[in-house]
């Protein structure tokens, strides 16, 4: 046999070994049904009662999330071979679409109940950054109990609202997703007391988008904005933190800080009116939470440069960005046991390269030296 | 399309794809290093000028199928072709390898001369799939 001979058997041999320890790396791929492949949801289209918890799970080989287009859920990316679980306890239409693949990835849910028992309904306002859709409401008609609330979801790509024709309520203007529709759009919430028939519009299309809601039953006095986080935390303080740094509680909710140091402290908001004042060592104070849901920054006034905290107050259906990931992420090698090609295929992947560019500089490293060497 | 390949290749069509284009990078750099065998520029490896020309034409059909067979699946796939832009990147890459392995066959087997360009040639083929190398199994790695 030829040197040339030895030397392509010896590469061949080279490039079959690879492949076939790079193929036969575990690719963690369990059993069981497939929700999540490169690029689509299996199904992409259910109906489901409310209450039940849906779970994808991501067969595919690539990260993806499953993201309400309204805003009120996102399970953040889901690796290969990993799941992720979402509870739908409002009834309504869910657009969702994966935030990887925005364009390519899109579902629908439809989370059926009885929306005159339900304390919150979903509405979607829909416009044609949705394929094949037109301006409008969904549901357009709906039937709610008194004191329930109505959440508009807008998953399209203009800005809309819901407004009352007589002017009983309005959601103010919901802000569109990203790049006209493209990304998650935002929601909003209005409360409705009084039981009658309301014709509503959206006010930015109100010849395209209108729809009637009933209400029924005895005028309540409508509940605070509903969430799911806690009425009421306490935060510690030290000397010189505040721990947690960061803390979630629920609209109207009670805050309480407990001063564990040795020096006075105080919590004393940034935006808004609220202070607790001086809390001597030992002691405590407590402050309801702002009603309007986001985050609210504030510091110790004696100890400004070295203690700040940041109150995250929930709006309904909104992660908790002080907690881990609400997404029951399982991974592959918890249920096989088993590791996923990662590592193994990055190191071999990128050995690969170093002998591709080490192989090539030679080469080229060659050609160039007669060159030289006549210019010299 | 996207799901036949999938399915042929057990959900994991991106993972043989991300090991057929290195086997397709390393064999550039194998072209490389023996095409400067072959002109003589370099007396490694200790084998003939001749044996070197067989062992590049070798790699060179092996490099030359896998590629195409990995360009089919990008074409057929769903990503691109223009955004975001390391996929456009990779786009102009993959379509600048096949128009410079065309010019080379041209120069080999048609023009029957200008052959002191195939150097240069050669090194942006081999640049050309460094390019695709990077745009694809770089950030695949990484995004791991």
């Amino acid at each position: 046999m030829t040197t040339s001979r030895k030397l392509v058997l010896l590469a061949g041999s080279l490039v079959l070994g690879a492949a076939l320890v790079l193929t036969g790396v575990p690719a963690g791929a369990a059993g069981g049904q497939t929700t999540i492949v490169n690029f689509d949801y299996e199904p992409n289209a259910q109906s489901v009662a409310v209450g039940t918890t849906i779970t994808w799970t991501n067969s595919a080989d690539r990260p993806h999330t499953v993201t309400d287009r309204g805003g009120t859920f996102d399970t953040n990316p889901v690796g290969p071979h990993q799941s992720a679980s979402v509870t739908f306890t409002v009834p309504g239409t869910y657009h969702y679409f994966c935030r990887i693949n925005p364009s390519r990835m899109n579902g629908v849910i439809t989370v059926t109940g009885d929306s005159t028992g339900a304390a919150v309904n979903r509405v979607e306002a829909i416009d044609p950054a949705l394929p094949g859709e037109r301006l409008r409401f969904n549901p357009d008609t709906l039937t709610v109990k008194a004191g329930s609330t109505v959440l508009v979801a807008n998953v399209g790509g203009k800005p809309h609202t819901l407004a009352a024709d007589d002017g009983s309520f309005d959601s103010g203007v919901v802000a569109p997703g990203a790049e006209g529709g493209r990304f998650a759009g935002t929601n909003a919430s209005v409360v409705l007391t009084k039981p009658g028939i309301y014709r509503f519009h959206c006010d930015v299309h109100p010849q395209a988008m209108t729809g009637v809601i009933t209400v029924t039953g005895p005028t309540q006095p409508g509940p605070a904005p509903p969430s799911d986080a806690a009425r009421q935390t306490s935060v510690s303080v030290v000397d010189f933190a505040f721990q947690p740094g960061q803390a979630s509680v629920a609209p109207g909710g009670k805050v309480t800080w407990r001063n564990g140091g040795d020096a006075p402290h105080t919590a004393t908001f940034d935006d808004v009116a609220l202070d607790t004042g001086t809390v001597l060592p030992g002691s405590s104070a407590s402050l309801p939470a702002p009603q309007k849901p986001g985050s609210y920054s504030y510091r110790c006034a004696i100890h400004p440069g070295r203690m700040r905290g940041v109150l995250v107050v929930l709006g309904q259906n909104v992660a908790d960005p002080t907690q881990p990931v609400a997404a029951r992420a399982q991974t592959a090698a918890a249920v096989t046991g088993r590791r996923g090609p990662g590592g193994a295929l990055s190191g071999l992947v990128l050995g690969t390269a170093v002998v591709a560019a080490f192989l090539a500089g030679f080469g080229i490293a060659m050609f160039l030296r007669p060159r030289r060497r006549r210019g010299g | 399309m996207v799901r036949f390949l999938n399915g042929i290749t057990g959900n994991n069509l991106l993972l043989y794809k991300v090991i057929l284009t290195s086997i397709v990078f390393a064999l550039a750099g194998v072209q490389v290093f023996f095409a400067a065998r072959l002109w003589d520029v370099s007396s490694f490896p200790p084998i003939s000028a001749a044996s070197a020309a067989r062992v590049h034409r070798v790699s060179g059909r092996l490099a030359v199928t896998l590629g195409a067979v990995v360009a089919l699946t990008c074409l057929a796939g769903p990503a691109g072709p223009l955004s975001p832009t390391r996929v456009l990147l990779h786009s102009i890459f993959g379509t600048a390898v096949f128009v410079i392995l065309t010019v080379k066959f041209a120069v080999l087997k048609v023009l029957r001369s200008g052959g002191n360009a195939l150097p240069y040639i050669g090194t942006a083929l081999f640049l050309g799939f460094a390019g695709i190398w990077a745009t694809t199994v770089a950030d695949y790695v990484t995004s791991r």
